[in-house]
């Protein structure tokens, strides 16, 4: 709001500046050419004054001079003369020529003269004297000598009053014309004011009343480089000025507003989030507590039992999944997700990709599919964890969303892009323009209906979005509503120099596909005692259960310190150190533990799952990372690494089945072969090994890494793989212990053999 | 000023460019001898300066050419710078036709054989008379009072009017010289002036001189009187040289009489200050003569 003060209504400040200036102007001029006039009339009249004087002396003295021949002679007529002809002159009043004695010798008088007409007195003596009264008279005397004696004296009046006269008329005509001057220098200014100034600040004005009213595209041209033209274009400076700032504040209006909107929308879409995030924590919480709770029953048969426990998995697993992807996002959006980019083959991520995949389809009663679009590339660089979350995150979508048809994979490769392409194409539901225009928005579904009926978080395509983005790439979708969408994902492949292009599928994923070994979940028996540094009592009975199922002996200390003192003071086979405990942490203690020269392994137990974490722990001395909530199956296979088998084991070996076999019989004689060739392949490693032919040897490991899951064999491909790492490294003591689970997987690979059940039986 | 600069200067040059001419003149006038020997030889004018040199000439330089035009000759005007100058060339018979005082006619007939014609009247009055002027202020009644006194003459000892008329009533009213001081004025208006401005306690002058309107100009006449005054005398003469013979000075004296009688003639009378002229014979002069004897004796 603006208040504009009223001006005040005195005459001064209601005439315009240009009246004013010119007001101004004349004053000055008047004062000025008043005040040179009347310089020039004083000194004029005393120029003049002195002038006349020096006249007046001049034809005094010279009468005087020539008078003396007259006088003596007597010759009255000629000084009469004399005097006529001086009282004609201009400015003499009286000229008379006086006796020593004072008497008259001549006696001629100008009666016309102004001075001289009414003011005849008796005798010319009081004449003279009453005249020289006379102000403007200036009576001049000077003396006539003859020999040196005074012989008369010449008598003249002079008056200034011509010249006065003269002079002021000359100041009169001077004011007239100084006024005409002035009136003409006036108008001249005030043109020359009225162009420079008066026109410049009236288009300021405007430009200002413009401006004002809104049209911040108005502009003042003055074309001077005055402090106007100055003012001018500071204030087409200070208008483009505002016409940004209107503009910013506009758009950060525009956004503030868009923003608010989005905001109101993540809200909207984070409350349906929470209530469907409610949903779908509480349901698997439901059921695990439910069926948790009748285990307590006594009664129940054991067949019960086992379904229970299955379903607690089951929903433990899917709850962990959800926090993963919350997790996930909320690192990313703290930008804190670490990317750990490795060469990967896509053939092998595809592989893992397709037993689940197949195996949810064939749930459903889809068809499933994967093609290559060749030339591929044996390996590309990306962070295979990130890259398979995304993948999984896609087909479980596209097969949640898809009843009927089919749910294909086609991967292809940019080659001039160096863009691993992977569309993902089902027959699904399919979304509407609108609803794709937020599907990538977090928390967000298609509509509230989708969450409704399919469930989910609606964080997956936000999160696979973002890893996408993370990788280099981005997602792109095309879908039709009832007919199916398209997603396809593109992935950076980093430095492709030095990889060789592939036109088959190479022969280590013949015959994909594979399926998990249910030896991830029932791992043999171990020998040895395990310290657990563990300061939650529910996470110490856990892991207590899963160490003694599998035959270990358990110490339980709940303190980082409990732990240096318990690890110094007994020998264990294995140290689970907890991260975070009292007292002292599992970083400190470990950190002391290896100060003070304690060998054993350590396995760090942490909820911090980020690879600056894992280099944390590796740093402090632990060697290996498990990260928590706990699966059993990781757990069991870490476990493996350190602690041997009991004597038990020997007799109770889990067998190992090729899961190429359930795919048809078609593939056994190709898995025979394999297993025909496996010592020999072992034997070449276990050479390279003894022999530090560390090339050699990692070759063939990985050869064996691609032809073990190739085989149906994937606990092949993991083994292998971690061997091949600290080769890469040159990180060889780690090697002992991995040569020893490579030969014995191998050997239970060997035993199994002529089991032709597809899974992995156990023999307790 | 200035005009009045250049108006002196003037004056002066001209006075002395006239003094100079004279001077020069009369260094170079032939002789009458001369003169015979050159039949057309302009006759010479002489006008005795009475209103000075100046005036004189402008005066009658009409009068010269109208000479010239009548009698069939050239005729040249000259003067003096004054009184003695203008004497000399009376003396020395420089001049044909010859203008002056009752005085100068008198000696030059008797002395040179100059012969008068004719004589002016002035102020319309063909005579003149010889006046002593006073004062009305000064406490003199009669001539006798001017015992011991200053009288200013008019003219010098042979101003026949100014100084012998009035010196004759002096002897008359028994003034003897020595009784009173003589002064001289360069003329007849001088010495009234000089009376009139008190620088003499009465001064011997024409009695025209109250007529000239200069006079007129320059005094109060009502504080002037005159104490004396003579008898009419015949004007101012105008002679003509013997050689100049009978025919020429009869047609010299027809030619100025025949002024009087046409128009032109008045505005050459008047040029000269003249209201007439008329015919006069040497017998017109013996009261002149009286009365110079009478101071003379």
């Amino acid at each position: 709001m603006t208040h504009t003060v009223p001006a005040p209504h005195t005459l001064r400040h209601r005439i315009s500046l240009g009246l004013k200036f010119i007001l101004v102007v004349i004053v000055i001029l008047a004062i000025t050419m008043t005040i040179g006039a009347f310089i020039n009339y004083y000194t004029q009249k005393k120029n003049f004054h002195d002038q006349l004087v020096q006249q007046g002396n001049m034809l005094g003295s010279f009468v005087a001079l020539i008078s003396p021949e007259a006088i003596l002679g007597y010759d009255f007529v000629l000084l009469e003369q004399y005097m006529r002809e001086i009282t004609q002159q201009e400015d003499v009043v009286y000229g008379v020529i006086l006796s020593p004695t004072n008497d008259n010798l001549t006696s001629y008088l100008d009666t016309d003269n102004p001075h001289i007409t009414g003011n005849i007195r008796a005798n010319l003596s009081d004449t003279l004297a009453y005249v020289d009264k006379q102000e403007d008279v200036l009576p001049m005397r000077f003396p006539i000598l003859s020999n040196g004696q005074l012989i008369g004296t010449v008598a003249l009046g002079i008056s200034d009053r011509r010249v006065t006269t003269l002079t002021q008329q000359a100041l009169y005509q001077q004011l007239v014309e100084s006024s005409v001057i002035i009136i003409f220098l006036s108008l001249c200014i005030y043109l020359v004011f009225r162009y420079d100034a008066l026109h410049p600040i009236r288009a300021l004005i405007h430009s200002a009343k413009e401006v004002a009213s809104g049209n911040l595209d108005h502009r003042t041209h003055i074309n001077s480089r005055d402090e106007l033209g100055d003012l001018a274009n500071s204030f087409n400076e200070m208008t483009r000025a505002i016409r940004a700032s209107t503009e910013e504040k506009d758009q950060i209006m525009e956004k503030l507003r868009e923003a608010n909107h989005q905001l109101e929308t993540a809200t909207r879409a984070k409350s349906a989030f929470l209530a469907s995030m409610s949903h779908e924590i509480r349901t698997p919480l439901t059921s695990i507590i439910g069926f948790a709770e009748t285990m307590m029953d006594d009664t129940a048969s054991p067949s019960d039992r086992q379904a229970s426990v299955q379903t607690i998995i089951r929903n433990g697993h899917h709850l962990l999944h959800i926090i993963n992807d919350i997790l996930d996002l909320s690192k990313i959006e703290a930008d804190r997700l670490d990317i750990n980019i490795i060469p990967l083959s896509i053939f092998d991520l595809i592989t893992d990709l397709e037993s689940l995949l197949t195996m949810q389809a064939k749930q459903k009663g889809l068809v499933c599919g994967i093609s290559y679009r060749y030339p591929l590339p044996e390996k590309i660089n990306t962070d295979p964890l990130r890259l398979k979350q995304i993948l999984i995150n896609l087909c479980n979508n596209a097969i949640k969303f898809t009843e009927h048809g089919s749910v294909y994979l086609e991967i292809g490769f940019d080659k001039k892009q160096e863009i691993l392409c992977i569309d993902i194409v089902d027959t699904g539901i399919g979304m509407t323009p609108e609803q794709l225009e937020n599907i990538f928005e977090p928390f967000t579904q298609a509509d509230s209906s989708t969450t409704r009926e399919y469930g989910g978080t609606g964080l997956g395509l936000s999160l696979s979005l973002q890893l996408a983005n993370m990788l280099g790439g981005s997602i792109a979708v095309d879908s039709r509503p009832g007919r199916g969408s398209k997603f396809t994902i593109t992935i950076n492949a980093g430095d492709m120099s030095n990889i060789t292009m592939l036109d088959t599928l190479p022969i280590h994923s013949f015959g994909s596909g594979y399926r998990r070994s249910r030896s991830d979940d029932n791992p043999l028996k171990l020998s040895g005692t395990v310290l657990l540094a563990e300061d939650m009592p529910d996470n110490q009975r856990l892991i207590s259960i899963f160490l003694r199922r599998v035959g270990v002996e358990v110490k339980l200390v709940d303190t980082g310190l409990a732990a240096v003192n318990a690890g110094l003071g007994s020998e264990y086979d294995l140290i689970l150190m907890d991260m975070q405990m009292p007292v002292m942490d599992g970083l400190t203690a470990t950190t002391r533990l290896r100060n003070l020269g304690y060998q054993g392994p350590i396995i760090a137990l942490t909820a911090n799952a980020s690879k600056q974490d894992r280099d944390e722990c590796l740093a402090a001395g632990c060697n290996d990372f498990i990260t928590k909530p706990i699966t059993q199956g990781l757990f069991y296979q870490v476990l493996q690494r350190y602690l041997t088998p009991s004597d038990d084991s020997q007799t109770a070996v889990l067998r190992i089945h090729s899961t190429l076999l359930e795919e048809g019989e078609e593939f056994r004689d190709v898995v025979d072969q394999f297993l025909k060739r496996l010592p020999r392949i072992l034997q070449g490693i276990q050479k390279g090994y003894d022999t530090e032919q560390w090339t050699d040897m990692q070759r063939q490991v990985h050869d064996l890494k691609g032809l073990g899951g190739g085989m149906g064999y994937p606990m092949l491909t993991h083994i292998a793989r971690d061997i091949e790492l600290p080769l890469k490294t040159g990180d060889y003591h780690r090697l002992p212990d991995l040569m020893q689970q490579l030969e014995h997987l191998c050997q239970r690979i060997l035993d199994s053999a002529d089991d032709e059940q597809p899974w992995i039986q156990s023999q307790e | 000023m200035k005009r009045f600069t250049r108006q002196l200067i003037l004056i002066v040059f001209t006075g002395l460019l006239v003094t100079g001419f004279t001077a020069g003149f009369t260094a170079t006038t032939p002789t009458p001898n001369m003169a015979s020997a050159a039949p057309l030889k302009p006759l010479v004018l002489g006008v005795f300066p009475r209103r000075g040199a100046t005036n004189t000439m402008r005066m009658f330089q009409p009068l010269a050419d109208y000479m010239s035009q009548q009698l069939g000759r050239p005729v040249k005007l000259v003067t003096a710078r004054d009184f003695p100058a203008f004497w000399d060339g009376v003396v020395n018979q420089r001049y044909d036709i010859v203008h002056y005082n009752q005085l100068h006619y008198i000696e030059s007939h008797k002395e040179y054989g100059y012969q008068v014609i004719l004589a002016n009247e002035e102020f319309g009055v063909k005579t003149i008379c010889g006046v002593i002027m006073v004062r009305t202020d000064e406490g003199i009644d009669q001539l006798s009072d001017l015992k011991g006194k200053r009288i200013i003459f008019g003219g010098g000892r042979k101003a026949m009017i100014s100084y012998v008329a009035t010196t004759a009533m002096l002897r008359d009213a028994g003034l003897r010289d020595g009784d009173y001081q003589e002064l001289f004025a360069k003329n007849p208006p001088n010495a009234s002036l000089a009376a009139y401005h008190r620088q003499s306690d009465a001064a011997g002058v024409g009695s025209p001189v109250l007529k000239m309107p200069s006079i007129k100009a320059a005094i109060d006449t009502s504080k002037i009187k005159f104490l004396a005054e003579s008898k009419p005398l015949v004007h101012l003469p105008w002679a003509v040289n013997k050689r100049l013979g009978k025919e020429m000075a009869r047609k010299v004296t027809r030619a100025m009489l025949d002024l009087n009688n046409t128009e032109q003639g008045h505005k050459i009378l008047t040029s000269a200050k003249l209201t007439g002229l008329y015919p006069v014979t040497d017998k017109d002069f013996n009261p002149h003569r009286r009365l110079i004897e009478k101071i003379t004796r």
